[in-house]
């Protein structure tokens, strides 16, 4: 592993690493709420500005924290310019063939753009400064309430902690795949589209293979170890709410409601 | 010189927490022909190394230069690289992926330039190589074979380019003793033929049987380099380190606590059958059938 795979834990002592993971799953909702919410500038820079917080709180590296954006800038640069050409407006600033740039065109894109990217830098530093386990945990904390109308809620909160504990060991496999195809002659790095489509392929396959064999070993691992859908299953110290993550969860939730009713 | 290391180094994940240095400042030559085993932990960065050899990670620092060229050059073609240079890492059978063994082992020429028919050919003689009739596997799909004949084709397509330098990565790991001996045993005929061998293993045993010469890494450095009878002469350099010790060296050791004269530079079976026959005729072992012990003479 080369460099580290977007989204993975970075351990650390900061005021958002001991924070109850419950709390900043809760604040990480009520912060989409905001952005959904968001309008106008004013409401934009206070968002942003509020991510900057959360991140001097983090104690990540800045470079860290956006990595996840730098790798997607092609994904925004096209909901941007589909935002800003095809969107139908009465005046358009400057019509060719099928395109047509508009103003509101123009303000739809960066709201998209804006929006999407505060929630996935938001989710960033959720998931860079929560280990796996916890954010499992927390996710059975907060669905619980759910298991008195009949929603399994363990087996739900399984399948999600097993489908995170796999990602670091499939991205680990995908590494090691590619660099065996690399010395086959598989052209990963080249910049011409059609060596890379067909790299694609000797990539994917065994990365599939291997993955439903994995999965089926585990599926035979845990029932030898007699594991069985029913019944209540302890995962670890119970944690409680503190008095810093109840301020936590308000601070998210005024934030929140400025952004609806004021801005 | 065609394998050349200058002051090679690598650093995992620079900047970030997770950062580790994996290799320090390595210096090695490696000349064509030879066969070399690595030996360390895990962790010591045997494996770091043969990736670096491979052209997958550029060095942080230093150079790697094969027949006289800077692999990691921005003006280097890697496609020179990819024909005379293969690779087996470790569990190869997972790369598989194609629907027939003939296709599989083809993609590894498909950017050789070679015409249809040579093709043909090198991938017969590929599998021959490991033990298997062209005619029987060449259309069987290669996900529906067995472990030990997955690991075979996935060999294969390693040997089907007919490398000059090939590198192995703890490849006898999960093999019984008998496909291990085979796969030991394809592997010194490649190395008869020419081929440059890189391989590292856990085993000091397979090591000291197979290497003429090897390097041992510690915590991302070059500790030991030498022939292999050389490096295993240091026996308790290497239980320091809690590194293994191939088998006739540690019976070498054993015949002279015994108080017989016996030669201590000993790596393979051969060597120490040879050193046997050599110190029985000088007469420094004879039986004595009523103690049931060895007894010497000086």
């Amino acid at each position: 592993m080369s460099r580290i795979p977007a989204g993975m834990y970075i351990p650390g002592k900061s005021f958002l690493h001991r924070l109850d993971p419950l709390a900043k799953l809760i604040g990480l909702i009520i912060l989409l709420a905001a952005v959904i919410a968001a309008s106008s500038p004013g409401g934009y820079l206070l968002l942003i500005l509020f991510i900057g917080v959360l991140l001097a709180l983090s104690g990540l590296p800045f470079k860290l924290a956006i990595a996840p954006l730098r790798r997607t800038y092609l994904f925004f640069a096209v909901i941007f310019l589909m935002n800003a050409l095809f969107f139908a407006d009465v005046d358009p600033l400057w019509t060719w063939w099928i395109f047509s740039l508009s103003r509101t065109g123009l303000i739809q894109g960066a709201n998209v753009v804006l929006r999407l990217a505060i929630i996935i830098v938001a989710g960033h530093i959720l998931i860079s400064t929560t280990s796996p386990m916890e954010i499992t945990a927390a996710f059975r904390r907060l669905l619980k309430p759910l298991q008195y109308i009949n929603i399994p809620v363990d087996i739900v909160a399984l399948i999600v902690s097993v489908a995170i504990h796999f990602i670091p060991v499939l991205a680990e496999e995908v590494e090691m795949i590619r660099k065996a195809q690399t010395v086959r002659g598989a052209r990963f790095d080249s910049t011409r589209l059609r060596d890379r489509a067909a790299s694609l392929l000797p990539l994917v396959i065994p990365v599939f293979v291997n993955a439903f064999k994995r999965a089926d070993e585990l599926a035979l691992a845990m029932e030898a170890r007699g594991y069985r859908g029913e019944g209540r299953r302890v995962s670890g110290p119970e944690i409680a709410f503190q008095a810093r993550d109840f301020g936590a969860v308000l601070i998210m939730a005024a934030i929140c409601a400025v952004q609806i009713l004021v801005l | 010189m065609p394998i050349v290391l200058e002051k090679a180094s690598y650093t995992y994940a620079p900047g970030t927490p997770y950062e580790a240095a994996a290799l320090c400042d390595i210096d090695l030559q490696i000349a064509d022909g030879e066969f070399i085993g690595i030996m360390g932990h895990t962790g010591s960065g045997k494996s770091t190394l043969l990736q670096l050899i491979a052209g997958l990670i550029t060095p942080s620092r230093g150079k790697v230069m094969i027949d006289g060229c800077d692999i990691n050059a921005r003006n280097y073609n890697r496609d020179v690289l990819r024909k005379k240079l293969s690779m087996i890492f470790q569990y190869p059978e997972y790369q598989l992926f194609e629907t027939t063994v003939e296709k599989e082992l083809a993609f590894s020429l498909k950017h050789s330039g070679l015409p249809g028919k040579e093709v043909k050919e090198r991938v017969r003689r590929a599998l021959e190589a490991v033990g298997f009739s062209y005619t029987r596997v060449r259309s069987l799909s290669p996900l529906g074979l067995s472990g030990g004949e997955k690991r075979k084709v996935a060999i294969a397509c390693a040997l089907v380019t007919e490398p000059k330098i090939l590198l192995l990565d703890e490849p006898v790991a999960g093999l019984d003793p008998r496909g291990r001996k085979e796969f030991l045993e394809i592997i010194t005929r490649r190395n008869k033929a020419g081929t440059t061998i890189i391989m590292v293993s856990h085993d000091a045993d397979v090591l000291g049987n197979y290497a003429q010469r090897i390097l041992v890494l510690n915590q991302g450095k070059l500790l030991l380099d030498g022939p292999a009878k050389r490096v295993f002469t240091d026996i308790e350099k290497l239980e320091a380190l809690k590194l293994g010790v191939c088998r006739p060296r540690k019976l070498a050791r054993r015949l002279k606590e015994c108080g017989i004269p016996f030669p201590q530079d000993i790596a393979g079976y051969d060597e120490f059958i040879a050193a046997v026959v050599e110190v029985s005729k000088k007469g420094g072992m004879s039986h004595e059938p009523d103690t049931g012990r060895h007894v010497y003479s000086r």
